[in-house]
C-alpha cells in the first residue's frame, strides 16, 4: 500500500518535472510526457521501498531545442536532507560535464549552510534550482487560476520597451521567488507576458519584469 | 546631485558592502567548521563571533549528515545504532522527549558542550557585531570540558533548557558518573536527563507553594514562644484567628451585651469640630467654615468605602490620579456598588461555608441533636463578630479543620455543656492527637489571644494622635 502511494508520487513528480523541462524549451519526447502510471511502473519498477526505483534512478537529462550545448540535469537525491557535501558534488559534476543548468528535487530540504553555498556558487554560467518534492506533485501552471505566462526573448523585450517608451523599471514586477517564475526558471531582468481572460476586456495582456 | 547626497550614498554603499563581507565571512566559517572533521580550539572559539546561532545549528546538522559528530571539536563518527524515531518515551517518569537534536551528536557530552557553546553565541546579527565590540569589553567564550562538566552542575540545566525551559534553573544535585562520553549508552543518558528534569520540577515545586503567605503572616504577627507549636500550619491558623478576633467577639463570649465604646467618644468629636469651626472663623476663612464637617460616623464610612471604590476603579480603568477622577467622574464607567459591608459579607460567606462543612463532619454521628443545633447557631453568631481581611480567609482544607477545632473550643466559654462533650467525642480527641495538641493547650492559646488583642496597640496609638490635635 505504501509502495503504491510512493510510486504514484514519484510518477507525478517526474511527470511534472518533464513538463517543466518541456515548458522551458528543452527537448522532451512526447512519449515521456504522456507516460502513464503503468508505463512508469514497467520502466522503473513499483517497489520504492526496495530501491526499485531508487530516487536517484529517476534522473533526467535534457538538451535545449535551439542550442544542444545548453543542457539541464534534474536530480533526485536519495537522502531526505541535503548537506554541503552533496551540493559540492553536484556542482563538481556540473562543471566536469559542463551542464549549465541543474534542478534538485529534495524530499525535506537543505541545511542552512547548503542553501548559502548554492547562492554563493551560482553565477551566470551555472544555475542551480531546488524544488521540494511536495511542490512538484501537481503542475501549477495547469491550474485554472494561473494565467498563461510566456517568456520574452531579449529582442522582444527591447521591442516592448521601445513600443511603449518605457524604462525597464517602469514595468510591473514579478518576484524571482514566485512559484510560476521558479517553474520557468526565470532570471532577474527577464520579462514575461501574461495573458489572462478578463470579464470586461475579454483577453488582457500584461508584462512583468522579474526582480 | 549635491555632494552631501553623494557622501550619503557612499556611506550607504560602504555599509552594504560591510554587511555583505560579514555574511560572506559567516558562510565561509560555517563551511570550514563543516569541512574539517576536527576543528582546533582556536578557530572554534573565533567562529563564535563570526556566526550566529542558527548557522551554528546548521553546522551541527551538516556534520551529522556527513556522519561525523555535530560538535565541531569532536571527530568521532556517529554511532550506527542511533534510534531513528523522533520521540523517546520514558516510562519511568511518563515523559516524551524530542530526540531530534540529540541524534546529531555522538555522545551526550558532545551534545551538552555544543548546546553550551551555542548559547554563548551572541544573538545580534553578524554585521552589527563589530561596532558592538568596540564599545564592550572583548567577549569571551568558554568551552565545556570534561572536567568542568563533572564539576559544575549547570550541564543538566543546559539540556533541560533545550526542552524549552528557562535557563535560570536552580542548580541541581549532581549524580553523573565519571564521564559520559561513551557512545553506546544512549538509553541510559536519556534516563539521566529525565531524572534531572524531574528533579528540577521537584526543586521548583516547594518554592512556588503557599508557605510564602504563611511565613509572611507568621512574621507579621509575632507569637510568644510558649503558645507557638512546632507545626507551622497550626501557627498559621492561630495567627488568622488572632486577626479575626475583635472586641465584639470578646463581648459576645462574655455574654456582655453592653456597648462600651472605647474608641472615640462622639461627644468628644463634636467638641473638636466645634473647635475647628471656631478656629476657621477666627482666621476669617468663611468659605471653609460654611461647609459643615461630616459627623464621625460618616467620616469613618467614607474613608473605607473610598478605598474599595478606588481599588475597583483601578481594576476597571487603570491607575489615575484622584484629582483627575473627580473632574471626569461624570463620563466614567458605571461601576458596581462597592462598600466595606459587601466585602465583609463575601468573606463571611466564604468562612462560614468552610467552617460549617468542617463542623458537620466533626459532629456527624454521636452527638445529641440539641447540642449540635445549639452549637451551630452559636458558631454562626460567633462568626458574625469576626473581622476578616483578604489574606486571612484563604485557608487550606486541613487548616479549616484546625480552625474549626479552635472555634469550638472558643465556644465552650459560652456553652458549658460543650466541654464535657469535647472530652467524650472520639473524633475530636483523635484529631487532637494527630495534631499533637490538647484541649488545655488550645484553651491556653485562646486565652492569650484575648488578653493581648491585636489591634489594641494600633487603636491606642490613633487615640493618642487625636489627643495631640487639641
Amino acid at each position: 500500500m505504501e509502495d503504491e502511494a510512493e510510486t504514484y508520487k514519484l510518477w507525478r513528480i517526474r511527470k511534472t518535472v518533464l513538463q517543466m523541462c518541456h515548458d522551458r524549451g528543452y527537448l522532451v519526447s512526447q512519449d515521456e510526457l504522456d507516460q502513464t502510471l503503468d508505463q512508469f511502473k514497467a520502466v522503473f519498477g513499483d517497489k520504492p521501498s526496495e530501491n526499485k526505483p531508487a530516487r536517484s534512478q529517476l534522473i533526467v537529462m535534457v538538451a535545449h531545442n535551439d542550442d544542444p550545448t545548453d543542457t539541464m540535469i534534474v536530480q533526485f537525491p536519495d537522502q531526505p536532507k541535503i548537506g554541503v557535501d552533496r551540493i559540492k558534488d553536484y556542482f563538481k559534476k556540473m562543471q566536469e560535464e559542463s551542464i549549465p543548468h541543474s534542478i534538485l528535487v529534495v524530499q525535506t530540504g537543505l541545511t542552512p549552510a547548503a542553501r548559502d553555498l548554492i547562492n554563493e556558487l551560482q553565477n551566470k554560467s551555472f544555475s542551480f534550482q531546488v524544488f521540494l518534492e511536495s511542490e512538484l506533485l501537481i503542475n501549477i501552471t495547469e491550474h485554472n487560476l494561473v494565467p498563461k505566462h510566456v517568456i520574452l526573448t531579449q529582442e522582444e523585450k527591447q521591442e516592448l520597451l521601445a513600443r511603449y517608451r518605457l524604462k525597464e523599471s517602469q514595468l510591473p514586477r514579478i518576484q524571482y521567488g514566485d512559484p510560476v517564475a521558479r517553474y520557468f526558471g526565470l532570471k532577474r531582468g527577464q520579462v514575461v507576458r501574461i495573458t489572462r481572460t478578463s470579464e470586461t476586456a475579454g483577453r488582457y495582456i500584461t508584462y512583468r519584469l522579474v526582480t | 546631485m549635491t555632494s552631501v547626497d553623494q557622501t550619503k550614498i557612499d556611506a550607504f554603499r560602504a555599509k552594504l558592502e560591510q554587511r555583505r563581507t560579514c555574511e560572506k565571512k559567516a558562510i565561509n566559517t560555517c563551511l570550514h567548521l563543516i569541512d574539517e572533521d576536527k576543528v582546533d580550539h582556536e578557530t572554534f572559539m573565533n567562529a563564535a563571533i563570526l556566526i550566529d546561532q542558527e548557522r551554528y545549528r546548521g553546522v551541527n546538522e551538516d556534520r551529522a549528515l556527513k556522519k561525523v559528530c555535530g560538535y565541531p571539536l569532536c571527530f568521532k563518527p556517529l554511532p550506527d545504532d542511533i534510534p531513528n524515531h523522533q520521540y523517546y518515551v520514558n516510562v519511568k517518569v511518563n515523559k516524551v522527549i524530542d530526540t531530534t537534536e540529540r541524534r546529531l551528536f555522538c555522545s551526550t557530552f558532545c551534545y551538552k558542550a555544543s548546546k553550551y557553546f551555542e548559547r554563548q553565541i551572541p544573538t545580534s546579527p553578524v554585521w552589527a557585531r563589530e561596532e558592538q565590540q568596540k564599545g564592550n569589553t572583548s567577549f569571551k567564550i568558554d568551552l565545556l570540558s570534561n572536567e568542568s562538566a563533572n564539576k559544575e552542575a549547570h550541564d543538566h540545566s543546559a539540556i533541560i533548557s533545550q526542552f524549552n525551559y528557562n535557563q535560570s534553573i536552580p542548580k541541581l544535585p549532581h549524580r553523573r558518573e565519571s564521564s559520559s562520553s561513551d557512545n553506546d549508552e544512549d538509553e541510559d543518558e536519556f534516563e539521566k536527563l529525565q531524572i534531572a528534569r524531574d528533579k528540577y520540577y521537584k526543586s521548583r515545586a516547594p518554592q512556588i507553594q503557599k508557605p510564602t503567605l504563611v511565613e509572611t503572616k507568621l512574621k507579621q504577627v509575632s507569637l510568644p514562644d510558649y503558645i507557638r507549636t512546632d507545626n507551622s500550619t497550626i501557627d498559621f491558623v492561630i495567627v488568622c484567628l488572632y486577626e479575626w478576633i475583635t472586641d465584639k467577639t470578646k463581648e459576645y463570649l462574655e455574654n456582655n451585651m453592653i456597648k462600651c465604646d472605647k474608641q472615640i467618644n462622639p461627644l468628644r468629636y463634636q467638641q473638636l469640630i466645634h473647635k475647628v469651626d471656631i478656629e476657621d472663623i477666627m482666621a476669617s476663612d468663611t468659605s471653609r467654615a460654611e461647609r459643615k464637617l461630616p459627623t464621625i460616623d460618616e467620616l469613618r464610612k467614607i474613608k473605607e468605602e473610598n478605598q474599595y471604590e478606588l481599588k475597583v476603579k483601578e481594576f476597571f480603568v487603570g491607575k489615575s490620579d484622584k484629582s483627575k477622577e473627580e473632574s471626569s467622574s461624570s463620563s466614567a464607567i458605571i461601576l458596581p456598588p462597592v462598600d466595606t459591608y459587601s466585602q465583609q459579607a463575601i468573606r463571611l460567606s466564604i468562612v462560614s461555608q468552610k467552617i460549617m462543612t468542617c463542623f458537620k463532619q466533626m459532629f456527624c454521628d454521636d452527638v445529641k441533636q440539641t447540642i449540635a443545633s445549639d452549637l451551630r447557631s452559636a458558631l454562626s453568631e460567633l462568626l458574625l463578630t469576626f473581622k476578616f481581611s483578604s489574606e486571612n480567609v484563604a485557608l487550606k482544607s486541613n487548616e479549616w479543620t484546625i480552625m474549626t477545632l479552635f472555634l469550638i473550643h472558643l465556644l465552650t466559654q459560652k456553652l458549658s455543656i460543650l466541654s464535657s462533650h469535647l472530652n467524650e467525642s472520639k473524633l475530636i480527641q483523635a484529631l487532637l492527637n494527630t495534631l499533637n495538641l490538647s484541649s488545655d493547650m488550645i484553651f491556653h492559646i485562646v486565652k492569650y489571644l484575648f488578653q493581648h488583642p491585636i489591634d489594641s496597640q494600633q487603636s491606642s496609638e490613633s487615640r493618642m494622635n487625636f489627643e495631640d490635635i487639641d
